[in-house]
């Protein structure tokens, strides 16, 4: 029973209203502004700096800024670290001018450009595997059987354990000596060790994990929810289990379960700490969040920063209304859910 | 007992399938533990000598214990206030209706569908001028952008179950309102509530994208430690970074097993559909 | 050709619980067999053993002497309506009819005039493109019927079909499913609590309880004569009362209640077993309400069955009144009046039990 507003109870609303606009939408429309702007460089091709009356030139190698006196023609200056910069910068504002330049420098060169590339290498296939685990899991739990709590709270564990866990945990059962490479030995499948770490196959099995444990969370719910009684009306209708599922099961769960399955995917596409901790960051798993971080955090350029997450962003957008097709191609014929 | 067969062998790739990722799953955690109380483990199947070394040894050396309490300052406060400022909001988006709640319900589920990166740089970019970057202020300030909206996506199902006819009935026997809120909304709220904390108090604490982008040394929580460690130290001995592992396990293991069993209570206490 | 069902001393347990226990039921070709008991007695778990999905712990299930414990649910030949009708959400009317006749890899053509007879007989000529979310209740019902009917099932299953109906369109819909039983002559069992609809359709009844079955038998026999008290309650009758028999003339027995004393006159010339009743044998009496008489204003009236009570509580629910009254020694008597009459509680009133009208059931309680 829901009742009507009333004016009181807008106030209410403000609590999270204004922090989320304050810390959200502001930073967002900041972000712009980082994105269309591009520092200014001086002869040496180092970034200019100034205040209302000066210009000052921070040379990287030096660790110092200079003062550029037109009247002596002359350089003056003080020693000065990465960070006094970056503290400073209410004083000392760094010259800029608006463009698309960051952009076009992101499809321009190839360390950025990769990134592309690199993460829907992951994401992709990844993501396939994800929905078949997670699926082929979720439909055969869907039904009570016995120990069934114990095998979803396991399945679902990933989630718990998180990235970080998941990829440390991997250093252990995926290195060349651990228990993988020595099952796999011992049964004679290989007969040399596979290297999985630090590889493209590391960050994939890592995310890979935690993926599927996220969708079987959610594609449980949609498979226990399912009706039996429509599988068992196929079946005395002549429809055997594999035409049943492929043409009553199948349909009906599939615009759910995509809808998972684009959130998984969406959220995936910024993965960082399994590119980093069982990846190979410098070449094959060199994802967005990567190349953003190492803009932000050894470069200090921002701008850059910030195009290469809005390229993340808009890579997000782009699968969203991809699978939001697909999605719908399966709502041909029957308005929604059915009661 | 044909039939029997045949149900087995249908059932044979799902067993398999669940097998395979739960051995994966099991083989991840139980090497963590193992690897974290041994001194040396190659190419054997369980490590040949135990030793609490690296347990003991982790703590002082990774600086455990401040980790914690770090982290346990700013998770707290960054929870605190984002359910203080979640709980009216929830209320009045799950129990009132108006023109603009749609939209307002879509505004509040962007910071966590949008990548953290893309708030996080321009913050960063913006507290590094006015000084609030690595400070605890900051830090706090920018968990509850995703503090907010997700506490938000986990109260609102528990507010709306709530049944407002109670307090309708409160107030034809003659309650006014902020007996209405004291003696029956809140509650009724405790549930979700609860729930909501451990889970926003969970989520934060296992954030590293944005601690990571604001912090600073002194700000920087374990799960920034545990990952600065891990993705630096290729050579460091791995029996230190699995105790580091441990200790990071330990309060994530201990918040989900106390969401489960609280939910356990609930259901009974409450009673479920 | 229809076919015959044998339920062979079959048992489900789930855990310790029996959910049917010891159970047998022969169903003749072309029978209507109603199962009536009341929420959890185990009339779905019986179906769903026929139809396989569940499997039965011991026992056997044969069609026309034919074991099918071995045949999957999908080659049974057992047409199914739900409660909740189960049409595919996903497929128009058309479809969903058509379903089971493409499964069985039947032409284009011929599916196209199947379906559009199943569609006549059960009246949705014009709806074969619409989705079911699009129809009314009863519209469902009639395509679930329709797609369960249209592969000419061996057996039909059906389970609860109308309760999701309102009361005037559970009457239709009875209706027609009577006409269509007579039409195709197909077996079938029908779940109910509702024990109008049993009576009015069934060929024969079984009245269950916790798994067991109670009682086994044509319509006539169960509401006429009750196996025991719980079938007599579950179908309409009250004012149960114990005792002994302690005279017999023909078929007039003289019944002495053995808690208040009350001697009552019974006809059993419509008794199945007269002669199964003798001199001292503990029997249960029981009559309806509505078949209870009442007498006002001839407060010394002496006679036959009759009772002195006094109203404790009325109640006019449209159609009769119904009145809880209480005699002097304690006794509560449940009387149902056709239309509406006056009497205020505290009225003293007189109550007959016409000798015609009781049931005598064997045994207490
Ligand atoms: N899968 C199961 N596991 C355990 N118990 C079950 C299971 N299925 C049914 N039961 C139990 O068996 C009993 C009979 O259930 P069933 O569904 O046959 O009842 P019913 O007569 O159809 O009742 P209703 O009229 O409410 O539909 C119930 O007590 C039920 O709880
Ligand atoms: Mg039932």
């Amino acid at each position: 029973m829901e009742q009507q507003i009333k004016k009181g109870d807008y106030l209410l609303l403000l609590p999270s209203a204004i922090p989320i606009t304050i810390l959200f939408i502001l930073p967002l429309l900041y972000s712009l502004s980082l994105i269309f702007t591009t520092p200014v460089y001086d002869e040496l091709g180092k970034e200019i700096y100034s205040d209302s009356n000066y210009e000052y030139h921070y040379k990287g190698e030096i660790n110092r800024y200079r003062q550029y006196n037109p009247e002596t023609n002359e350089y003056t200056g003080n020693d000065l670290r990465p960070y006094d910069i970056k503290s400073r910068s209410e004083i000392y504002k760094q010259v800029k001018t608006w463009g698309f330049q960051n952009i076009k420098t992101f499809f321009m060169t190839k360390r950025y450009r990769v990134t592309i590339l690199n993460t829907f290498r992951l994401v992709i296939p990844a993501s396939l595997v994800q929905f078949l685990l997670a699926f082929s899991m979720a439909y055969y739990l869907r039904k009570k059987i016995r120990g069934k709590f114990f095998l979803t709270t396991m399945i679902i564990f990933p989630l718990t354990l998180g990235s970080l866990i998941i990829a440390s945990g991997m250093t252990n059962l995926f290195r060349t000596s651990g228990w993988f490479n020595l099952f796999l030995l011992k049964v004679g499948l290989i007969e040399n060790p596979i290297v999985i770490l630090y590889t493209y196959w590391g960050t994939f099995i890592a995310i890979t994990i935690g993926g599927t444990a996220f969708l079987f969370s959610g594609f449980l719910a949609i498979c226990e929810q399912f009706d039996p009684n429509l599988e068992v009306a196929a079946l005395t209708l002549g429809a055997n289990r594999f035409k049943t599922f492929l043409l009553i099961f199948l349909p009906l769960t599939m615009p759910s379960l995509l809808g998972i399955f684009s959130l998984g995917t969406v959220l995936m596409l910024g993965l960082y700490p399994s590119a980093v901790l069982v990846g190979d960051p410098v070449n094959t798993t060199r994802v967005f969040a990567v190349a953003a971080f190492e803009e932000f955090q050894q470069a200090f350029n921002y701008n850059m920063a910030a195009t290469v997450s809005l390229v993340l962003t808009l890579s997000q957008v782009v699968v969203l209304i991809v699978l939001g097709r697909i999605r719908r191609l399966f709502y041909i014929g029957f308005g929604g859910t059915f009661k | 007992m044909n039939k029997q067969i045949n149900k087995f062998l249908v059932d044979l790739p799902f067993i398999m399938i669940i097998s395979l990722f739960l051995l994966t799953v099991m083989g991840i955690t139980v090497t963590v533990v193992l690897g974290a109380f041994s001194h040396s483990w190659v190419g054997t199947v369980l490590p040949s000598d135990w030793t609490f070394y690296n347990i003991m040894h982790a703590w002082s050396f990774y600086e455990i214990g401040r980790y914690y309490i770090v982290s346990l300052k700013i998770v707290v406060m960054a929870t605190f206030l984002s359910l203080v400022c979640a709980i009216p909001t929830g209320y009045i988006l799950a129990r009132k209706n108006f023109a603009i709640k749609g939209l307002l319900e879509k505004f509040f589920k962007l910071p966590i569908l949008l990548p953290e990166l893309l708030i996080g740089i321009p913050l960063a970019s913006l507290f590094y001028s006015i000084g609030l970057a690595e400070t605890y202020a900051g830090v706090v300030l920018v968990l509850m952008v995703i503090g907010i909206p997700f506490g938000l996506s986990i109260m609102i199902p528990f507010m709306e179950a709530m049944d407002s006819r109670v307090e309708i009935a409160a107030q034809t026997l003659g309650a006014n309102k902020l007996v209405v809120i004291t003696r029956i909304v809140i509650p009724q709220l405790i549930p979700g509530i609860t729930t909501t904390l451990i889970n926003v108090f969970v989520r934060l604490f296992a954030n590293y994208a944005l601690v990571l982008l604001l912090g600073g040394p002194g700000t920087y929580t374990l799960t920034i430690k545990v990952f600065s460690t891990l993705a630096n130290a290729r050579s460091e001995s791995q029996g230190l970074l699995n105790a580091l592992t441990v200790y990071y396990m330990i309060p994530m293991l201990g918040f989900t097993s106390l969401s489960l069993v609280l939910q356990n209570v609930l259901k009974k206490r409450f009673g479920s559909k | 050709m229809a076919t015959s069902v044998q339920v062979k001393n079959v048992t489900k347990r789930y855990g310790k619980f029996f959910a049917n226990n010891n159970i047998s039921l022969t169903i003749n070709e072309g029978e209507f067999v109603s199962l009536l008991g009341p929420s959890g007695c185990g009339k779905t778990t019986l179906l769903s053993l026929i139809l396989g999905i569940a499997d039965v712990t011991s026992g056997d299930i044969y069609f026309n002497e034919q074991k099918i414990d071995d045949i999957p649910i999908h080659k049974r030949d057992v047409g199914m309506v739900f409660q909740n009708y189960a049409l595919f959400p996903h497929m128009n009317v058309f479809d969903n009819i058509a379903f089971g006749l493409k499964m069985r890899k039947i032409s284009k053509s011929e599916i196209k005039t199947r379906v559009e007879q199943a569609l006549n007989s059960v009246q949705l000529e014009d709806l074969g493109k619409r989705f079911p979310n699009t129809l009314s209740g009863g519209q469902q019902q009639r395509v679930a019927f329709a797609r369960a009917i249209v592969v000419n099932p061996k057996v039909l299953l059906l389970d609860e079909p109308l309760s999701n109906l309102d009361a005037k369109l559970r009457e239709e819909m009875r209706f027609e499913l009577k006409k269509l039983h007579k039409r195709l002559g197909i077996t079938t069992i029908y779940v109910t609590h509702d024990q109008v609809e049993a009576l009015s359709l069934s060929t024969r009844i079984a009245v269950m309880k916790d798994g067991l079955i109670q009682q086994y038998g044509t319509p006539l026999e169960i509401f006429l004569d009750p196996a025991n008290t719980f079938v007599a309650g579950f179908v309409g009758f009250a004012n149960f009362l114990m005792g002994t028999i302690i005279e017999r003339q023909d078929n007039l027995i003289l019944f002495k209640d053995s808690r208040y004393g009350y001697q009552l006159k019974i006809d059993i010339s419509e008794h199945k077993e007269i002669d199964s009743f003798n001199l001292g044998d503990t029997v249960t009496i029981t009559i309806k309400p509505e078949n209870i008489q009442l007498l006002h204003g001839i407060e010394d009236a002496r006679g036959e069955n009759i009772f002195h009570c006094k109203v404790n509580v009325s109640d006019y629910t449209g159609s009769v009144t119904r009145y809880e009254l209480n005699t002097e020694q304690g006794y509560t008597i449940q009387v149902s009046e056709i239309g509406y009459s006056e009497y205020q509680s505290g009225t003293e009133i007189l109550a007959v039990f016409p000798t015609e009208k009781i049931s005598l059931i064997k045994g207490g309680n």
